[in-house]
């Protein structure tokens, strides 16, 4: 009787092994072929298996600081007024000078935030394959609005607008400025938020 | 479960800025399929004015694991309100949130059994030990597929990728970007030694002698990352998942110079 307990037990514990090493092995898999380099979307069924699985509790990206970041990304807002607009001031002029000294703080998330943020404005701008250092207009402009960039552009002008007053948005002009830091060349484009 | 408050703490002093209505990033609204509204309720405009109150009890939430107050079901509260956390703020969040999203899935399943019953004290040990392993070898993973990418990157074969990254404003060190401009050989060394660190440390943390020597050059190098490029959070959590390759003689040692620190 004890024998076969013992029996039992054994068998237990190596179903249970199997089970968590089991879990292991596909729960990595996945993990691995969803964040390594190894292009899981080139083959329609694994990437299908993969995203689904992943998606949206296991989603991780380890691709940190690749490609390596040489883009220095960031906006002047000019509001505007009765007669014409407000000079273009950097949103984020007073957390830097607080994130210089301070590095984990909330001023460094709102930094980092901005950052992120701009890196899409930055690739949608980049779709629209134009000419830059002039202002956005006409179709091209029109085409901008359409792109998911430009409505987080205009989220973080109206979060600008609202921490300065309290009044309707009336509209701003947006100077989207990147620095090449391996070229250490400027250039920017200036977008129109509509109210 | 200490970051977690410390973290969340920190949001709710920029919560003007990063959650609410009024916030500077906004996050589409959750779409009834699957698990979504359970882990991104947050983002529903009616709940956008009460981000705040969510932090809040995300943190009483840490708060109860930490005092191992009703564990597994405080455990469980804080997985989904860290995943709505994750899902209202990505782009304030470094890959140390979204680790700590990943840990504390895992750690759901990690826990004691009251019952006397042996098959469950069976089922729940070999719970234990599956997802502690799922803890190293995800923590190990962040390693080898951030360093895979990188070989493969032109910019850090070529030695450049500090350089270019600590001249951006958002991890920029007061002049030290022009420095390294000016003295390109210390840039292209702190490249290839932060590419030589991740590359090596799946291999070398078996090494019961090498060991301590790279998890101190490890708590450096994180910390300098978190000092100098300001990537705080990503750099505490990898410094706070370093325990999992102490044992319980240098988590006691550990505990006894800081005591606010958990060995369990």
């Amino acid at each position: 009787m004890q024998e076969n307990n013992r029996r039992n037990t054994k068998k237990f514990r190596l179903i249970l092994a199997f089970l968590g090493l089991g879990f292991l092995i596909l729960h990595f898999s996945a993990t691995f072929l969803f964040t390594s380099p190894l292009k899981n979307h080139e083959n329609e069924n694994i990437h299908y298996v993969v995203n689904g699985y992943m998606h949206p509790l296991f989603w991780q990206n380890w691709s940190l600081f690749v490609p390596a970041p040489k883009d220095n990304k960031k906006i002047e807002i000019a509001f505007k007024e009765e007669k014409g607009y407000t000079e273009f001031k950097d949103p984020l002029e007073n957390a830097y000078r607080v994130f210089k000294w301070l590095r984990y703080g909330p001023e460094g998330k709102i930094i980092l935030g901005f950052d992120n943020t701009l890196w899409w404005v930055y690739d949608d701008l980049r779709k629209l394959n134009i000419p830059w250092n002039r202002e956005l207009e006409g179709t091209e402009a029109i085409r901008f609005q359409k792109m998911n960039g430009y409505f987080l552009l205009r989220n973080l002008v109206l979060g600008a607008h609202k921490k300065l007053s309290e009044g309707e948005f009336p509209g701003a002009k947006v100077k989207f400025i990147v620095v090449d830091v391996e070229l250490r060349q400027e250039y920017f484009l200036i977008v129109n938020i509509e109210e | 479960m200490l970051f977690i408050i410390l973290n969340s703490f920190i949001v709710l002093l920029g919560a003007h800025s990063i959650l609410g209505p009024e916030a500077y990033f906004q996050s589409a609204p959750p779409q009834f399929n699957g698990i979504s509204p359970l882990i991104s309720f947050w983002n529903y405009p009616a709940f956008l004015p009460y981000n705040w109150v969510f932090i809040i009890m995300l943190m009483v939430f840490a708060a109860l694991v930490y005092l191992e107050k009703f564990e597994r079901w405080m455990t469980f509260l804080v997985f989904i309100f860290w995943m709505n956390f994750l899902s209202r703020t990505t782009v304030i969040n470094t890959g140390g949130e979204v680790l700590v999203g990943l840990f504390l899935f895992y750690l759901m399943f990690v826990g004691r059994v009251k019952s006397e019953d042996k098959n469950l004290q069976l089922v729940q040990n070999a719970m234990n030990n599956t997802f502690t392993y799922a803890i190293v070898i995800q923590f190990l993973s962040v390693y080898i597929i951030s360093s895979w990418w990188k070989m493969l990157d032109e910019g850090w074969m070529g030695g450049f990728a500090f350089l270019h990254a600590i001249n951006i404003d958002t991890y920029s060190f007061f002049g030290l970007g022009e420095f390294l401009y000016n003295h390109v050989w210390i840039a292209k060394s702190l490249t290839y030694l932060a590419l030589l660190y991740q590359v090596a440390f799946p291999l070398l943390v078996w090494n019961k002698k090498i060991k301590p020597y790279l998890l101190f050059v490890g708590v450096l190098f994180h910390l300098g990352i978190a000092i100098m490029m300001g990537i705080f959070s990503f750099g505490l959590v990898m410094i706070i998942s370093y325990s999992l390759f102490l044992n319980d003689r240098q988590l006691e040692k550990i505990k006894k110079k800081m005591p606010f620190v958990k060995s369990d």
